[in-house]
């Protein structure tokens, strides 16, 4: 075969590239000794609400605590007790119903709201928008805890008070959302909207069909961190809800908490399905999640 | 068809003033994409804020008419014992919760960076805690720390030494909070430090090594600084949470035992809607957000000066 | 000061099979010298200067510097200073941090550091900008800073990694001029990286030559360009490339495109010819000369001189000497370059007759790409 006319492929291959790291030995790092106690430390808390749910009542009252007997036969016995127990001792599903709806509608909501003012704020000239923006900016200063009684009086006036209303109104925009998704704006080059805008696009146009297309992580931040917060949120549900009709999960759990105290297994089945919904996602999710927490730290 | 004759120049165009301007489409678009939150945050954000200043000088217990009694709630708070408790728990539970977060956090973050095997495991691990509910988090804690059957003390009598009574324990249920607390909230300081490790470049590294550092110099003395910005904003952040401290006392100790656990926002929750003393609760409200004002502004002071931005 | 020797480096990484980066490398570089590492995108160069900073470890082989073998060593250990591509200056600190830091990282004296540092930014021009952060630096700044941090240590070995492909072209002239100053003011042995020919050619007391990680060839910059070893290299060195054409050489006579010249010591096969673009002259200029006919493509009239592409008759020998590039199609006709000086009255179109000169031709194997040696133009 003539040496010349190299074939493209092998020329071209590039080396793999990476810098390795000068270890002449392939030990484990050391740091596994760190890390791996610190994994069951935190894992165990989990492991031990599981195997708490799989338990009998008699069981969970012994000391020291052991493994429940009967694995996995009676295991699975005392998990449909429990389980069914905590579903038909409190309307767990109702629950879940009703942070489903508040959580999204608070997701969509932001997502939709905190873009249209990001946006604005970023990149539209209006009059006042700076003054806007600074109020927005203090009230992102201001505990929940100032607000939280006139936002209850403010309900209760607008008899939104013992509803989902009352959750989901207070929550629709907010300004982390908003100064999250206009400092990502301000960062996107203005070529792109001046050539849509020559392309004869309209301002709202721009916005949906070419800016927030790649905008695909500020977006995914603002929406799971939206998602986890009021999802877990406490606070704001204990002091607007009253009727366990209304309750959120986290919310009806503490109440339940308070009816089944000792009853631990049925307790820790209960703990385990409202807390499965955010485990999952996050486990299926869990780049995402990292992503947001992480670009949410370095925009603070 | 000719034009006819005499048509007459177009009129001159009239200079467009600040009314066309202000009609002009880019401020009415503008002001069109912010109406939501406008009205949201100011419904809900800017009114309260104001009304919550004179809830404060009022006298309220949600059902009659507020009475005006001035700086009366902030001249009480001052006196109150019960508040300056409150206040005194809340510190010790942040002194001893911010630096135990950053320090064991950075800590993970550096191991997390160097392993390289079963990275996502771990990192997964560390950071499942953050997305369960404070609530799910107490009732869990509860289980674990219940001084009759709980398994730790199941652990620490194996180990002999003798049962505690954790969150029935006057002396021990903050401190049990603060573990509880820090388990929930590493993982979220583990991702921001391992973000801001990974953005330092690796040839940064490189050119220590050359110079002559060793692994541990080169970590103190070049990824260290570089980690500047993060620890500032884990410190400040951490600090506004941990002095915002309410759910796990709600599901867990309830203020007690023996008002042991009553922090501040616990004691504004008691004074709001267990004795329904709106206006004195709004006036502690407004305190504790004085604080944590002061407490951030003098973080970022003293931060400035050590911390270099990059930009 | 020391020289350093690479013995049979070779350097694999992970993969399956493993890339090979550096087949065996041989080279040793004198003190004081400054070689330069040279080839496309990929050939090993960058992974050998690595692995004599030591952030690479060679799969197999000895690094020595001075008379140490550093192959296991750390870096830290070897006494070396390296410029890197994006500079990597420490953003948190200062310039004269910068400049100091690898000073305290080996126990210099406080004061001894401070001397050093300033008469280093005084050497480079540098000390208004002791104050500033590498943010606030320019392009042509941070290169020197980073050569400053480099220098001030006054290492064994200088290690540049394509330091100048970062800044514009008329920053990159002027820099070239400095480093070469530099290097020879403070003698320091040096290896430089670059994937620029037209650099290597100007700056180096030697060049090495590599490709896919084998070292094509080591000389200094004139054996290269005149007498280059195999067709890689013929056609790597140079801009516009050397023309290249296949050819076959038959009864003493070689044969390529319409250039037919009587040889001796050539075997018969086939084999490829060689002529830079300047090997071309005028057909009026060269009376004795082979001829060939070119018809003009391409004419760019360069102001001092005039490059003619064109088509001749023959087939021209493709040689990949870049990997990112699209490989030139084979075609049956030839496309070749000639060199003029001046302006010229040649247009696209015209049949332009030339004369090679038979003193600069090259002659390759077509089957391993090295040069015949010792082959001459019969007289006729």
């Amino acid at each position: 075969m003539s040496f010349v006319a190299l074939e493209r492929a092998e020329a071209g291959t590039p080396l793999v590239a990476g810098p390795e790291p000068a270890r002449r030995r392939r030990r484990p790092s050391a740091w596994h000794l760190l890390l791996i106690p610190l994994a069951v430390v935190m894992v165990f808390p989990f492991v031990w609400l599981l195997v708490t749910s799989f338990s009998t009542l008699a069981e969970s009252r012994t000391f020291p605590p052991s493994l429940p007997a009967g694995f996995p036969l009676q295991w699975i016995e005392n998990a449909v007790h429990n389980y069914s127990a905590a579903w038909t001792q409190a309307p767990f599903g109702r629950w879940l119903l009703n942070t489903t709806i508040v959580t999204s509608v608070v997701v969509v909501g932001n997502l939709v709201f905190c873009s249209l003012a990001g946006y604005a704020l970023a990149r539209l000239r209006f009059f006042g928008r700076t003054a806007l923006f600074l109020v927005i900016l203090a009230t992102l200063m201001v505990p929940f805890q100032v607000v939280m009684i006139p936002v209850l009086l403010i309900c209760r006036d607008l008899g939104l008070v013992d509803t989902l209303g009352a959750l989901i109104a207070p929550n629709l925009v907010t300004p982390f959302g908003i100064f999250l998704l206009r400092q990502f704006f301000k960062t996107l080059p203005v070529e792109i909207e001046e050539a849509a805008r020559i392309d004869g696009a309209t301002r709202l146009g721009t916005l949906v069909k070419v800016l927030l297309p790649s905008m695909a992580a500020p977006l995914a931040t603002v929406g799971i961190m939206t998602m986890l917060w009021s999802w877990n949120d406490f606070l704001w549900p204990l002091i607007a809800i009253q009727s366990e009709k209304s309750m959120t999960l986290q919310l009806g759990l503490s109440t339940f908490v308070g009816a089944h105290e000792t009853k631990w297994p049925v307790l820790m089945a209960a703990t385990v399905t409202t807390q499965i919904p955010m485990l999952l996602i996050f486990i299926l999710a869990q780049r995402w999640f990292v992503q947001s927490f992480a670009s949410s730290g370095v925009k603070g | 068809m000719a034009p006819a004759r005499g048509d007459e120049a177009p009129a001159p165009a009239r200079r467009a003033g600040r009314a066309d301007r202000l009609l002009s489409s880019e401020h009415l678009t503008g002001w069109l994409f912010v109406s939501p939150a406008v009205l949201i945050i100011g419904l809900f954000g800017v009114v309260p804020i104001i009304w919550s200043v004179v809830l404060s000088f009022q006298s309220s217990d949600f059902v009659t008419t507020p009475t005006w009694i001035g700086l009366a709630n902030y001249q009480a708070l001052l006196k109150d014992p019960a508040f300056a408790a409150s206040v005194r728990r809340t510190i010790i539970y942040t002194l001893i919760f911010v630096p135990v977060v950053t320090v064991a956090s950075l800590a993970v973050a550096v191991a997390l960076n160097r392993a390289v095997r079963g990275m996502r495991f771990y990192r997964t691990a560390v950071f499942a805690p953050v997305v369960t509910s404070t609530v799910a988090t107490a009732i869990i804690f509860n289980w674990l720390l219940d001084p009759y059957f709980g398994i730790l003390n199941a652990i620490l009598v194996k180990l002999g030494i003798p049962a505690q009574q954790f969150f029935q324990d006057p002396s021990q249920a903050l401190y049990c909070i603060v573990v509880m607390t820090v388990w929930g909230w590493l993982g979220f300081a583990v991702i921001i430090y391992l973000a801001a490790l990974q953005g330092v470049p690796q040839e940064l590294m490189e050119a220590a090594a050359i110079d002559g550092a060793t692994r541990w110099r080169a970590f103190r003395r070049v990824q260290l600084p570089l980690l500047g910005p993060s620890t500032l904003f884990l410190v400040i952040w951490l600090s506004i949470n941990a002095l915002q401290l309410f759910d796990e006392i709600y599901v867990t100790t309830r203020g007690g035992p023996l008002g042991s656990t009553t922090v501040v926002v616990y004691y504004l929750y008691q004074q709001a809607f267990q004795l329904f003393n709106a206006g004195y609760a709004t006036a502690i409200a407004y305190v504790l957000f004085l604080g944590i004002l002061v407490l951030t502004v003098v973080q970022l002071v003293i931060g400035r000066r050590f911390v270099h931005y990059r930009s | 000061m020391a020289r350093v020797i690479l013995d049979r480096v070779r350097k694999e990484f992970a993969g399956n099979p493993p890339a090979v980066a550096l087949e065996g490398l041989d080279l040793t570089i004198a003190d004081g010298e400054l070689l330069i590492l040279v080839g496309p995108s990929g050939c090993g160069k960058t992974t050998a200067l690595r692995c004599v900073a030591g952030l690479e470890h060679p799969t197999a082989g000895r690094i020595v510097i001075g008379d140490r073998e550093v192959q296991d060593l750390p870096s830290r250990r070897r006494d070396v200073a390296m410029v890197f591509q994006n500079y990597a200056l420490y953003p948190h600190l200062t310039v004269y941090g910068n400049l100091a830091f690898g000073l305290k990282e080996h126990r210099v004296p406080r004061a001894d550091v401070d001397r050093r540092v300033r008469d280093m930014a005084h050497t480079l021009g540098i000390e208004q900008l002791l104050d500033r952060r590498p943010a606030q630096l320019s392009g042509g700044q941070s290169q020197r800073v980073a050569m400053g941090r480099a220098l001030v240590r006054e290492p064994r070995v200088f290690l540049l990694d394509e330091p100048l492909s970062n800044l514009d072209a008329k920053l990159r002239g002027q820099m070239r001029g400095e480093i070469l100053e530099l290097q020879r003011r403070v003698g320091v042995t040096a290896l430089y990286v670059t994937h620029d020919q037209a650099e290597a050619m100007t700056l180096g007391d030697r060049i090495a030559v590599l490709n896919g990680g084998v070292l094509q060839q080591l000389g200094t910059p004139e054996d290269v360009f005149r007498r280059p070893r195999n067709v890689f290299v013929a056609a790597f060195m140079g801009t516009p490339s050397m023309n290249l054409l296949r050819g076959t050489v038959a009864d003493g006579v070689l044969t390529a495109g319409a250039l037919r010249l009587p040889v001796s010591g050539v075997d018969a096969g086939e084999v490829i010819v060689g002529f830079r673009p300047e090997a071309l002259l005028p057909a009026g200029d060269g009376p004795g000369l082979p001829q060939i006919e070119l018809v003009a493509d391409v004419v760019e009239e360069l102001g001092n001189e005039t490059l003619v592409y064109g088509e001749v008759p023959g087939e021209v020998a493709v040689v990949q000497t870049d990997a990112k590039l699209p490989p030139p199609l084979a075609g049956s006709k030839a496309r070749v370059c000639a060199r003029f000086a001046g302006f010229t009255v040649v247009r696209p179109g015209d049949r332009v007759p030339l004369a090679a000169r038979t003193d600069r031709l090259h002659l390759f194997s077509a089957e391993d790409g090295n040069a015949v040696e010792d082959w001459a133009v019969r007289p006729a």
